[in-house]
């Protein structure tokens, strides 16, 4: 040490130092990040499946969304997928949606685009998962699509007809369209 | 069961190279660094041995790692070191420092424990797991080969967790157990290291502290590479430091096989390399000896060099991290602004309770009270080189990236995101620079 200390002052700084390193740990234990949520859920269901536990995760109404996907579209398809903007941040993410579609081949589009590109055999048909933030309506896409097919979440289907944008149960519909060549 | 005996292979080869190439560490380092050292390596060779052919199933993979656990002890056998550890009597008495240290270590191992449930619980599902690191396990799981990785974007990490979770799924276990694997063996190293300079009480404690770090415990129950990168990185440094005052050649060979890792897990790592390659140099003509930079440089080429050459040969992608001569002119237009806001978003990561905890704040209180009271000791002053060579570094990629994007509103965005997870070796620092200090190794240092 620089200076000497009195020999009755270090007992004390001896309390002090232990004091100061308590206070420390019990900051962390004041901090710690476990969720409450999470650990009640695997207390008081042990045995969720995955899909129950991505429910949980990744929201029901993505999730069942992506699930009607997966048993849904062909794995060869060519999608069209809804842009990376709100209220589609998780549904136009190209690289989260290739986790669940792959292989599904999988194209981003922007809110502007007006038309299909010609290889694109799919297009998605995506309310939007996420809060309307610099955007005034839900529903994606947003221009008429000649379509062969068009299947709903909710167990619809429509043959050989346009989808049309403006029509109140698209905008608020999850579905996919295969697109009439 | 394929997860037991895989993982135990990894394991067992882990512990087998450090008792080659670091036999003077002590037990206990050796067997917390056991999974870190052996999921690197063992990845890593499952990368050689695909390029060369080799397809990722659990048998091959299996059979790789089990035959380089055989060459390892073989060699140590022959070299005569003993495969057993020797494990010292327990106490026939207990002493109340043992007892108040053995429930601080039950509170780790409860830590542990609930890590590993969490971890065994829930899949993976946070953004940049599902985006690219469990995508690409998955796809290297279910096709045995690596080079279908097809976008720069999946090109642009390097594989250690994405072949991590590859073991996982090919040994029908959720991969994300691989973290609580590191958070484990990340504080049973840490204690065993503390062991070499503080009694039993203290040793605990400050794991204790390391143990409750918020974001340390929160990231390891995330599939990110960066609780990896900073077990990686925090632990090579503090061997580093520890060589340079006690000049153990396992220490040396330790942290520069850590740091060879810190370039398998993350890109990005050049810089590190560099800055602790030049106080090396520098601390290698002080010395008169050379072989400091070698066998640090060795080990990081060893990782390195074959990652990027496989980026830029087989998949022809623009490696993420690559230096643009063209941008280096752009640094000198950093001004007092991009300055300040990198400093801000360190001093938020430093300063926030529930990201470092109180880490930060008792390496300050310490650290005054040593440089007033105390003569640093030669270790402390080197710890204190070690951090803020970890702080430059991350203000030098921080800038980095503005230089690159423009120091917007997204440079900004991902400053509080990316960059601050990226001081996670920071917390293992700090406190280990608290517990060499004077004024700890006064208090709680190890009975000579």
């Amino acid at each position: 040490m620089r200076y000497k200390l009195p020999k009755s002052l270090r007992p004390v700084l001896s309390a002090a130092g232990i004091l100061v390193l308590a206070l420390a740990v019990l900051v962390n234990f004041t901090n710690l990040t476990f969720s409450r949520s999470d650990l009640l859920t695997m207390y008081h269901n042990p045995a969720l499946s995955y899909d129950e536990k991505m429910r949980i995760k990744i929201g029901p109404e993505l999730y069942d969304y992506i699930r009607f996907l997966q048993d849904n579209l062909p794995l060869d398809a060519v999608v069209l997928i809804p842009p990376q903007a709100h209220p589609w941040g998780s549904s136009g993410h190209p690289e989260f949606m290739n986790y669940f579609l792959h292989p599904r081949t999988l194209l981003k589009s922007t809110l502007e685009q007006k038309e299909v590109p010609p290889e694109v055999t799919h297009v998605l048909v995506a309310k939007g998962e996420g809060p309307l933030i610099g955007i005034k309506e839900y529903g994606w896409p947003r221009f008429p699509i000649y379509s062969s097919l068009i299947v709903y979440q909710d167990g619809g289907k429509l043959v050989n007809t346009v989808f049309l944008p403006d029509d109140p149960k698209n905008k608020m519909a999850w579905g996919f369209l295969e697109v009439a060549r | 069961m394929l997860a037991l005996i895989l993982f135990g292979l990894v394991f067992l080869l882990g512990y087998f190279l450090l008792l080659l190439l670091a036999p003077r560490l002590n037990f206990t380092e050796k067997i917390g660094l056991s999974f870190p050292i052996g999921i690197g390596v063992s990845t890593f060779l499952s990368f050689v041995f695909n390029i060369f052919g080799i397809t990722l199933t659990w048998l091959s993979v299996t059979l790789l790692v089990g035959g380089m656990v055989i060459v390892a002890s073989g060699i140590s056998a022959v070299r005569k070191k003993s495969l057993v550890p020797v494990v010292g009597r327990l106490p026939g008495k207990l002493r109340l420092e043992q007892i108040f240290s053995g429930l601080i270590l039950l509170n780790i191992v409860a830590l542990s424990l609930i890590v590993f449930a969490q971890d065994l619980y829930w899949p993976p599902y946070h953004f940049d797991t599902i985006t690219l690191y469990d995508f690409r396990g998955k796809l290297f799981a279910s096709t045995g080969e690596i080079s279908q990785i097809d976008t720069t974007y999946r090109g642009s990490y390097p594989l250690l967790t994405s072949l991590a979770h590859t073991f996982g799924y090919l040994s029908k276990v959720n991969p994300k157990i691989v973290y609580a694997l590191f958070y484990g063996g990340f504080l049973l190293s840490f204690f065993g290291i503390l062991r070499q300079y503080l009694n039993l009480f203290g040793a605990a404690v400050f794991s204790l502290l390391l143990a409750t770090t918020p974001a340390v415990l929160s990231h390891s129950t995330i599939a990110y590479t960066n609780l990896p990168h900073g077990i990686y990185l925090s632990l090579a440094l503090i061997y580093l430091v520890r060589y340079s005052v006690e000049r153990n050649i396992s220490l040396l060979v330790a942290g520069s096989l850590l740091f060879g890792l810190t370039a398998w897990v993350r890109p990005a790592s050049e810089p590190f390399f560099l800055a602790i390659l030049a106080l090396l140099i520098i601390y290698s003509i002080w010395k008169k000896s050379f072989r400091e930079p070698v066998i640090f440089t060795g080990f990081y080429l060893f990782f390195e060099l074959p990652w990027k050459s496989f980026q830029r040969l087989v998949l022809q992608v623009t490696p993420y991290d690559q230096l643009n001569l063209g941008l280096l002119s752009r640094f000198l237009e950093i001004g007092p602004r991009e300055l300040a806001t990198a400093g801000r978003t360190f001093l938020n990561g430093f300063a926030d309770l529930g990201f470092i905890g109180s880490a930060g704040y008792l390496f300050i209180i310490l650290a005054i009270i040593v440089l007033v009271f105390y003569r640093p000791s030669r270790i402390f002053a080197f710890s204190l080189i070690a951090l803020l060579l970890t702080i430059g570094i991350w203000t030098f990629l921080s800038l980095s990236i503005g230089v690159s994007w423009g120091f917007g509103s997204d440079w900004e965005w991902i400053l509080g995101q990316s960059m601050k997870r990226l001081l996670l070796p920071l917390p293992a620092m700090l406190i280990f620079s608290c517990a060499i200090s004077p004024v700890i190794v006064s208090l709680l240092g190890k009975r000579k």
